[in-house]
This record gives structure tokens, C-alpha cells and sequence, in this order.
């Protein structure tokens, strides 16, 4: 339902087919903020104030004190997102008619297109070569992804 | 170095006053305990002190300077806080080097301060280390540590004490006013354990529903409570309280139980029957064979002495607490007597101390 506002927001800022049309509805998560807001909310707030006494601005309290708090999360949150994007088939279908733009995802289908032509061999390939990346994502950020998911504090 | 100075503080927090009118001064060094139960505004005012929240009247002055709207970070003040608020993410150094290196420090300079007072509080062998990776008691150091190597003009306490358990509470505690002593700073402590205020302050400051209801030295409110509440607040158990009216013109109370107090110190203002409040504190009451009988609810033994908690049989049945040296005597009822030189002498209207 977010699709048809999403793309006459696009539309009318000129980015449909444009790489920045495909990567930037993604941007906004609710998921991301939702998380992040969980995360921020547990920071106590005499960190903030020891952070102030300390003569730390706002800032400064940032990028010193609440992204290394919030490291495991901001990892557990780039691999929920990353494969979320990885996946999207509808939205680049939409926005992006320029086969130049197509992503893996649309590419692979597209090869299927003329079902008794298919060299499924290759389709196959594709997708096993599709899925590494995120395989790749998850097993290095595993770690941190259980981190950032289960654990609160600290 | 400093002397600290409050003028006329106030905060209300919409409707609800929280203090109303706090005026006291500090000279040089001197150690102030704020204390008071829970919702007395104690904690309110050390954070007034320190800039995380701004008064609705008065003046903070620090070192003659007024400090009233100062950056908390530009005050030359350092906090200890009740839960630490230590940086999870950082060592041990960096925790304590932090406000040095946002205030442009060298960093030789930095590694030295940080050097000492790790040297000091016997943390040198733990400064690689994240705070989770420390017990409590060396966290709380690590607090402390992070307050001395601002070298600040004035250190504040925020009950640095409440999360120890009891043992390491009573060795933090002293180490805590050895170094107090030691660096000579000004500082201010908030605590609700009359303990710790006894044995920690210079002054105490005894907050009662955001005012100031004895400002003194603790052994001056232990010995001259200045109202029923400072009185039942510090001491333990707390003071028992009589009732009675004056008598004798003024020289005596003569207790709703009965006898006749002459007081040991003096004449008391008033007319005959004004009701008045005497205080006694649980180790001063006697037993006396021709006194008060006393009936005996509970015996408390603590070893070296015994509490004994039980009723008057007069009128009123007033319940008292009675401490004892050594064991509880057999039987369930005592004859008591009250040394008229140990009473407190309160007015029951308003709770004020009579001199």
C-alpha cells in the first residue's frame, strides 16, 4: 500500500528509473527506527548527564557515546536491512524499466521469461551466485547480530 | 580550593515545590552530607549544584563566582553518580581520560593525571579494562577516579555508596573521606543512610519536604535535634517521643503517663499545659526500680546489646524502644526512668526544638 505514494513521490522528484529512485524508499525503515528508538531509550540518562558534566555537546555525545553503545545493533539492523533489500523484487520492477537498473533478483527472472528457451543451468548458477552475498553478510555479522538483537545494555 | 555558597535556591517542577529556600554556605574543603528520606529534594539540589537542572530563584556561588547559569561542564565540578554512568564502550582510561581530552588536553598531560589518580584509588593494573569486566567496588573507584582527574573545584556525591554491598560500603566509605581529606576538595554528598552522614560530614544538611530543617554539625543534630523530624531521623533506633505538657512555670514537663520532668538545663517559655513533645533516645532510658512499668513486646538481643520494644502501662500506652547494654532482663515487665538530663524538649504544635 506504501507502493503507489512511494512512486508519485518518486515521480515527482525525477528519480524514477535512477539508481538513487531504486535505493532511496529504502532508506526509510520503520523497522530502523523502531529499533533505534528502543536502543536510545536505554541509554540511561546519567550517561547523558556525565557526558555533560564531562563537557561533551550533543554532538560530540554521538558519535563518542551513543553509536559505539549502539554498534551491535546498528550491525543486527544493516543485516536485517541489507537482505530486505537484497529481496526486493516488487519496487525495483516499478521503478526501474532501464535494464541497466535491473537488480539480481529482477535479472533472474527475467531469464525465465520464455519458458521453454530457459537454460535453467544458468538461472540456477545465478541464483546460487545471488545468494552469496548474503550469506556473506550473515555469517561474518553473525555474531554481532545475536549481540545486537538479544542483548539491552552494554 | 573553593568555597561553595547557595542564596535563596528554589525549584518547583510545574505545581510541586521541590525546595523552597535552601541558603547555606561552605568554606574551603569542607565536606557538606545532604540528607534526608527519599522525595526530599536532596538529589534535586545536588543536580541544581552541578547544572543538570536549572533553579527557579536563587544563586550558586562558587568561589565568590556565580555559577547560577553555567555550562555544567564549565563549572569546575565533578559528579559521582549513584549507578557510575560509566562509558560501557570504553577502558577504564579512557573513561577517566574522556573529559580531559574534549578539554584539549595534552596527552602526556592526560596519562599523567589519569596515571596518579589510578595510583591513588589502586586501579593502575585495571586501566585496560571496559567497566563490565570490573566488580562494583572498582567500578565505583573508577567513578571516583573520573571525578579527581578533573581536579575540580568542588566534587559531588550522589549516593556513590547505594549499590556496594554492606561490607564493602563501610571500607568505601572511609576511603572515600581519607581522600576527601587528602585532595582537600570541597564536595558535597548526597545520601538518604544516616551513617554515612554522620561519619562522612563536616555539616550536615537534613532536608525535610524541600527545606532546610537542621543545618549543623552531626554531632550538634544528634545532640540538639532542631525538630521532631531531624530528631527520629537520625539516631538509631529512632528517638521515642512523650507526650506531655509543660509545668512547674515552665521548669518542668509533666508527661501524660504521669511523672514529673524537672528539666536539667533550664526554664522553658510558655504557659503551665502547653503541650509539648519530649524525645528521649532508646540508650538513654534507664531502668529505674522506682520509675515506669514498662511492658515488654519484643526483645531484640544484638550481642553487645539489646533492643527492647514494649508499651507503657500508663495512660496512652505510649510505645517505646529501649536499648540496653549487655542481655534483656527476665520478666515482662520493667520499671523504667527517663535522665532529665538526656531529654529533648519539642513543642507538639509545631515540632520545633525549645531551647
Amino acid at each position: 500500500m506504501r507502493i503507489i505514494p512511494t512512486y508519485a513521490v518518486m515521480a515527482d522528484l525525477g528519480l524514477i528509473n535512477t539508481f538513487t529512485g531504486l535505493w532511496l524508499p529504502l532508506i526509510a525503515s520503520a523497522t530502523a527506527t523502531l529499533l533505534f528508538r528502543q536502543v536510545f531509550v536505554a541509554i540511561p540518562d546519567e550517561l547523558v548527564e556525565a557526558a555533560r558534566m564531562d563537557g561533551a555537546g550533543p554532538m560530540r555525545f554521538l558519535w563518542d557515546i551513543v553509536l559505539p553503545v549502539s554498534a551491535a545493533n546498528i550491525a543486527a539492523l544493516f543485516v536485517i536491512l541489507f537482505i530486505y533489500g537484497w529481496n526486493q523484487y516488487l519496487w525495483p520492477l516499478l521503478v526501474a524499466t532501464n535494464p541497466r537498473l535491473d537488480t539480481i533478483v529482477i535479472g533472474i527472472v527475467k531469464m525465465i521469461a520464455v519458458e521453454t528457451n530457459t537454460d535453467w543451468g544458468m538461472v540456477m548458477a545465478t541464483a546460487v551466485l545471488a545468494l552469496l552475498p548474503p550469506v556473506v553478510v550473515v555469517v561474518l555479522m553473525q555474531r554481532w547480530f545475536v549481540a545486537g538483537l538479544t542483548e539491552g545494555e552494554k | 580550593m573553593a568555597t561553595l555558597e547557595l542564596d535563596g535556591l528554589r525549584k518547583s517542577f510545574g505545581a510541586t515545590e521541590v525546595l523552597r529556600q535552601i541558603d547555606l554556605s561552605l568554606v574551603d574543603g569542607e565536606m557538606l552530607v545532604i540528607v534526608g528520606a527519599s522525595g526530599c529534594g536532596k538529589s534535586t539540589l545536588l543536580r541544581i549544584v552541578a547544572g543538570l537542572e536549572s533553579p527557579s530563584a536563587g544563586r550558586i556561588l562558587l568561589d565568590g563566582r556565580d555559577i547560577t547559569s553555567v555550562d555544567p561542564a564549565a563549572r569546575d565540578i565533578a559528579m559521582v553518580f549513584q549507578n557510575y554512568a560509566l562509558y560501557p564502550h570504553m577502558t577504564v582510561f579512557d573513561n577517566m581520560a574522556y573529559g580531559l581530552k574534549i578539554r584539549g588536553l595534552a596527552r602526556e598531560d592526560i596519562s599523567k593525571r589519569v596515571g596518579d589518580a589510578a595510583a591513588l584509588l589502586g586501579l593502575s593494573e585495571f586501566l585496560g579494562r571496559k567497566p563490565r569486566q570490573l566488580s562494583g567496588g572498582q567500578r565505583q573507584r573508577v567513578a571516583m577516579g573520573r571525578a579527581i582527574v578533573r581536579e575540580p573545584k568542588l566534587f559531588l556525591f550522589d549516593e556513590p555508596l547505594s549499590n556496594l554491598d554492606a561490607t564493602l560500603r563501610v571500607h568505601t566509605r572511609a576511603e572515600i573521606r581519607r581522600l576527601q581529606k587528602r585532595l582537600g576538595v570541597t564536595s558535597l554528598y548526597v545520601t538518604h543512610d544516616q551513617v554515612e552522614a554522620m561519619t562522612l560530614g563536616d555539616r550536615l544538611l537534613v532536608l525535610h519536604q524541600g527545606r532546610s530543617a537542621q543545618f549543623a554539625t552531626p554531632m550538634e543534630v544528634f545532640d540538639r535535634p532542631a525538630d521532631t523530624y531531624v530528631a527520629s531521623f537520625i539516631g538509631a533506633p529512632a528517638m521515642n517521643f512523650l507526650p506531655a505538657v509543660l509545668a512547674g512555670g515552665g521548669a518542668a514537663a509533666r508527661l501524660d503517663s504521669g511523672p514529673l520532668l524537672p528539666f536539667a538545663d533550664g526554664k522553658r517559655e510558655g504557659p503551665d499545659g502547653k503541650a509539648l513533645t519530649i524525645g528521649i533516645r532508646p540508650e538513654h532510658i534507664r531502668i529505674d526500680p522506682t520509675g515506669l512499668p514498662f511492658h515488654i513486646d519484643l526483645v531484640e538481643p544484638l550481642g553487645s546489646e539489646t533492643l527492647v520494644h514494649g508499651r507503657l502501662a500508663a495512660p496512652g500506652e505510649t510505645s517505646l524502644v529501649i536499648r540496653l547494654a549487655g542481655r534483656a532482663p527476665d520478666g515482662e515487665v520493667l520499671t523504667i526512668g527517663f535522665p532529665t538530663e538526656e531529654i529533648h524538649v519539642f513543642d507538639a504544635a509545631t515540632g520545633r526544638r525549645l531551647v
